[in-house]
C-alpha cells in the first residue's frame, strides 16, 4: 500500500478556479483520512494488518465524510465490468493459459462474447440519445460513458443495465462471426460509425440468418441516428430470435420505433417487457412511462 | 455440462465486484479477477461447478489477503512514507462542499479523490475502473453543479 491517496493535490489554473468560485481550500496537510482503496477492505476484512483494520473501521464510525466515502466506493466499485475491463480480463487469461489446452480456444471466444456484448449494450442508442450527466450551462463536453448509462428516450431518464448476452447462432461458423462483430463493436465504440455499419452489413449479407448480426447493425444504425434504416434490421432480429428471452432486442426495436414516432407500436412492445421480472424491465417500464408523458 | 466459457461469463461480474471491494480499487481487482479464473482454467477438470461462484470468490479473497500483505512488506521495507492510515482531523469545508444531494456517487468520489485525497486524474481513473475523460467529465460535471448551487443559495 502507499501514501498516494493522501497528497495535496496539485491542480491545474482551471481547477483552481473552480474550486476558488465554490469557497474550497486546500487541508494544510493534505486529507485527514485514510488512503480510499483501505476503506472497504477494511470493511471486509482483508487487510494484513488486523489492527490497522480496527484502526480504520474505528475512523470511519467517527468520520462523517470517510462514511460516505465507504457507502458511494461500494457502490462506484460495485459497477458491471466495462468493454475495457471484461476485454483486459479476457486477455490477461489468455496469455496466462496453457496452449495446448482443447477448451481454451473457448476463452478467447468467451472474452470477446462477453466484450462485444457490453459493448453492444453499452454504446447503443441510449447513449446516442443522450448520456449522463446532463449538460450544465458553461461545462464542457463530459464524454461519460458510465458502466449503467442514463437513458433519454424522450426527454425523461431511463436506467440502462447491462446485460452481456450475445450468442451466435446461424449457417455461419460461431467462431468467425463472433470476431467480425466484436471487431466491428470495437469500430463503432470507437466512434467510426460508418464504418462499422459498412462491415456489418456485409455480415448481415453473409448471414443472413444470425440475429445477432442484424441485432449489432441495427443497434449501430440507431447509434448514426438512421431509425428507419435500423427498424427492419431490428424486426429480422427479432423474427431470428429463436432463445427463451427476446428482452434485448424488443427493447432496440421500441426504441427504434419510438425515435420513428411510432409511439403506439413501440408502447405495446414496451408493456409486456415492463411487466417481467428480468433486468430490462425497469428500463422498460420508465421509457413506457416517458413515452405516455410525451406521446410525440 | 457447464463448459469454462460458460461458467466465465456467467460469473466474471460477480467475481470482478467482488474482488474490488476486496482490494478498494478496480485495476487491481482485474487482475485477480483473471489469476481467480485462470486458477479455475487449470483445475477446471477437478472443480464441480455446482461449487461456483463459492470457489472463484474464496480464491478471490485469497489473493486480496496476499495483495494486502505483499504491500505491507512493502510499506515496512521501502522507504519511510506517512502511513497510509493515520488519520487527522476532518475538513468541515470539505464534508459540507461535496456532500451535496444532487451529485451522484461516483461525481462524490471523484471530487474526494482528487481534490481531499491528492490523486490525479490518471489514478483515479485506474482505481474506479475509468478512462481519464470520464474522469475528468465527472469532476468538471460536479464542480459546475456545486457552482451553479452556490450562486442560487446566495442570490
Amino acid at each position: 500500500m502507499t501514501s498516494e491517496g493522501r497528497r495535496k493535490p496539485t491542480l491545474d489554473a482551471d481547477e483552481s478556479a473552480a474550486l476558488q468560485s465554490i469557497g474550497w481550500r486546500p487541508a494544510a496537510e493534505g486529507s485527514s483520512c485514510p488512503d480510499s482503496s483501505l476503506l472497504l477492505p477494511a470493511e471486509e476484512g482483508t487487510l494484513d494488518d488486523a489492527a490497522m483494520g480496527t484502526r480504520i473501521r474505528a475512523h470511519v464510525e467517527s468520520c462523517a465524510t470517510c462514511r460516505r466515502l465507504a457507502a458511494d466506493l461500494a457502490l462506484v466499485l460495485a459497477e458491471e465490468p466495462s468493454t475495457q475491463e471484461a476485454g483486459r480480463i479476457a486477455a490477461r487469461i489468455q496469455a496466462g493459459r496453457p496452449p495446448t489446452r482443447r477448451s481454451a480456444r473457448w476463452l478467447g471466444v468467451a472474452g470477446l462474447l462477453t466484450a462485444a456484448a457490453i459493448a453492444a449494450y453499452a454504446f447503443v442508442p441510449w447513449r446516442a440519445v443522450r448520456t449522463d450527466p446532463p449538460q450544465l450551462p458553461g461545462n464542457s463536453e463530459p464524454a461519460i460513458s458510465p458502466p449503467v448509462p442514463t437513458v433519454f428516450l424522450g426527454s425523461r431518464p431511463v436506467i440502462a443495465r447491462p446485460e452481456p448476452e450475445l450468442t451466435v447462432r446461424g449457417d455461419a461458423p460461431p467462431v468467425p462471426l463472433a470476431e467480425q462483430l466484436g471487431q466491428a463493436l470495437d469500430v463503432a465504440d470507437g466512434g467510426d460509425l460508418g464504418r462499422a455499419a459498412a462491415t456489418l452489413e456485409v455480415l448481415v449479407k453473409k448471414n443472413p440468418v444470425s440475429a445477432d448480426a442484424h441485432l449489432a447493425l441495427g443497434a449501430t444504425l440507431l447509434r448514426a441516428e438512421r431509425p428507419d434504416e435500423a427498424l427492419p434490421l431490428l424486426e429480422r432480429a427479432r423474427s431470428l430470435t429463436k432463445t427463451s428471452s427476446t428482452d434485448e432486442v424488443d427493447w432496440f426495436l421500441a426504441v427504434a420505433l419510438a425515435r420513428a414516432h411510432n409511439t403506439a407500436r413501440a408502447s405495446s412492445i414496451l408493456e409486456p417487457l415492463c411487466a417481467k421480472t428480468t433486468p430490462r424491465a425497469s428500463t422498460a417500464c420508465l421509457g413506457l412511462a416517458e413515452l405516455k408523458k410525451n406521446p410525440k | 455440462m457447464a463448459t469454462f466459457d460458460d461458467v466465465y461469463r456467467l460469473h466474471l461480474s460477480a467475481v470482478l465486484r467482488t474482488a474490488a471491494r476486496a482490494v478498494g480499487r478496480r485495476d487491481v481487482a482485474e487482475e485477480i479477477t483473471a489469476d481467480a479464473f485462470l486458477e479455475l482454467y487449470r483445475q477446471f477438470d477437478r472443480i464441480d461447478v455446482e461449487r461456483l461462484p463459492g470457489w472463484l470468490l474464496t480464491v478471490v479473497r485469497n489473493r486480496a489477503i496476499d495483495y494486502w500483505r505483499r504491500q505491507q512488506t512493502e510499506r515496512v521495507l521501502g522507504p519511510a512514507a506517512a502511513s497510509p492510515e493515520s488519520v487527522g482531523p476532518v475538513e468541515p469545508n470539505d464534508q459540507d462542499l461535496f456532500a451535496h444531494p444532487a451529485l451522484k456517487p461516483v461525481h462524490r468520489v471523484c471530487l474526494v479523490l482528487r481534490y481531499q485525497q491528492g490523486l490525479t486524474r490518471e489514478e483515479i481513473a485506474m482505481r474506479l475502473g475509468l478512462t481519464d475523460t470520464q474522469v475528468r467529465g465527472h469532476l468538471q460535471y460536479a464542480l459546475t453543479l456545486l457552482r451553479k448551487n452556490l450562486v442560487a443559495q446566495t442570490g
